[in-house]
């Protein structure tokens, strides 16, 4: 038994090594996207394009009501961030993500097909909504 | 001379870690996950697929890459063809793990009630499955942790594309750096959960 072990090519630290490195990767790009910032919020629905908003020049609290299908979901806008207010899927996942000001990483809403995509700038925002 | 017939043990070795896996399957998700991140759960059920696989393994006496084809020695006596693995002992193959995969994950939409839920569970479960299959001809039967990992790994990956076909949004795409993390935790986790069992069965 020892012996037949001792020829094992791939050792336990090896592969905690290769699962480390694969952590570490993720973790470093994970902070990358994290860190960019996020000016313009693009609201879809069903795939289908809400409204999009520079959240550089927001002024005053704004609220945006998505009915339709089932879904019922209620996006918040203040100055540079936005929030899921509330929603009624099951799992709640898009409410608990909470207020975000920056980053690359949508709020998503799988039961609703809410998505809210962040940008840096409005590249092909004219090309939707015009 | 002989009829092909249904082995009955291994049916219902079958039916019992497909039930071992819905009730683990449908606790888990009662349960929320601390992190707000779609997709991310612990898979506890997986440990069930885990265990078949290597079980299976282990009752054939197959080399798993560590060079010990010995015939395994559990510890439940009451179970003969555990104990003395014949050509009637209830070996799983791949292709019955994959069964058992399949019956807990649409009995696991049944029961959760949303139709919706079966295909990233199908799109995940599958690419982790076969990720696990192929990651078995590189691990030991004291390395099925690694196993996990990489299940859980692709089986995220697998939900992440269903994902951004659905909701037609590519952008869900960022969330794969923190899936891949959870994946290699939870997967961690799940895989040694299915390894002590194994390793307690056959001692
Ligand atoms: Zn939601």
């Amino acid at each position: 038994m020892n012996k037949s072990e001792r020829t094992i090519k791939l050792s336990n630290r090896f592969w905690m090594l290769m699962l480390g490195v694969i952590v570490i990767i993720s973790a470093i790009i994970a902070v990358l996207l994290w860190r960019v910032p996020a000016d313009y919020a693009r609201i879809y629905h069903d795939n289908v394009l809400v409204d999009v908003i520079n959240l550089t020049t927001v002024t005053e609290r704004r609220e945006i009501e998505i009915t339709r299908d089932n879904a019922n979901n209620v996006v918040v806008i203040e100055y540079g961030r936005v929030r899921m207010e509330c929603a009624n899927c099951p799992d709640g996942i898009c409410v608990r993500r909470g207020w975000v000001s920056g980053g690359l990483i949508p709020i998503v809403c799988l039961p609703n097909r809410v998505v809210i995509v962040f940008d840096s700038s409005d590249n092909d925002v004219d090309a939707v909504v015009g | 001379m002989m009829m092909r017939r249904v082995n009955v043990r291994r049916l219902t070795l079958m039916a019992i870690l497909t039930a071992i896996a819905l009730i683990i399957f449908i606790i888990e998700a009662q349960i929320p996950m601390p992190i707000p991140v779609p997709g991310v759960k612990l898979g506890l059920a997986n440990a069930v697929t885990l265990f078949a696989l290597f079980y299976g393994a282990k009752v054939r006496g197959e080399n798993l890459h560590n060079g010990a084809s010995r015939m395994p020695r559990p510890i439940n006596v009451q179970i003969p063809y555990i104990k003395h693995p014949s050509a009637s002992s209830p070996s799983l193959t791949t292709i019955n793990v994959f069964t058992i995969l399949l019956c807990r994950i649409l009995l696991g939409a049944i029961f959760t009630g949303r139709p919706i839920v079966v295909v990233y569970s199908l799109v995940g479960g599958i690419l982790g499955f076969v990720a696990q299959i192929i990651m078995k001809r590189f691990v030991s039967s004291k390395q099925i942790w690694v196993c996990g990992a990489f299940g859980a790994v692709f089986h995220n990956i697998g939900q992440i594309v269903a994902a951004m076909v659905i909701t037609g949004t590519p952008a869900i795409i960022m969330y794969l750096p923190i899936l891949i993390i959870a994946g290699v935790f939870t997967g961690v986790l799940t895989g040694l959960i299915a390894q002590l069992t194994l390793s307690r069965l056959f001692s």
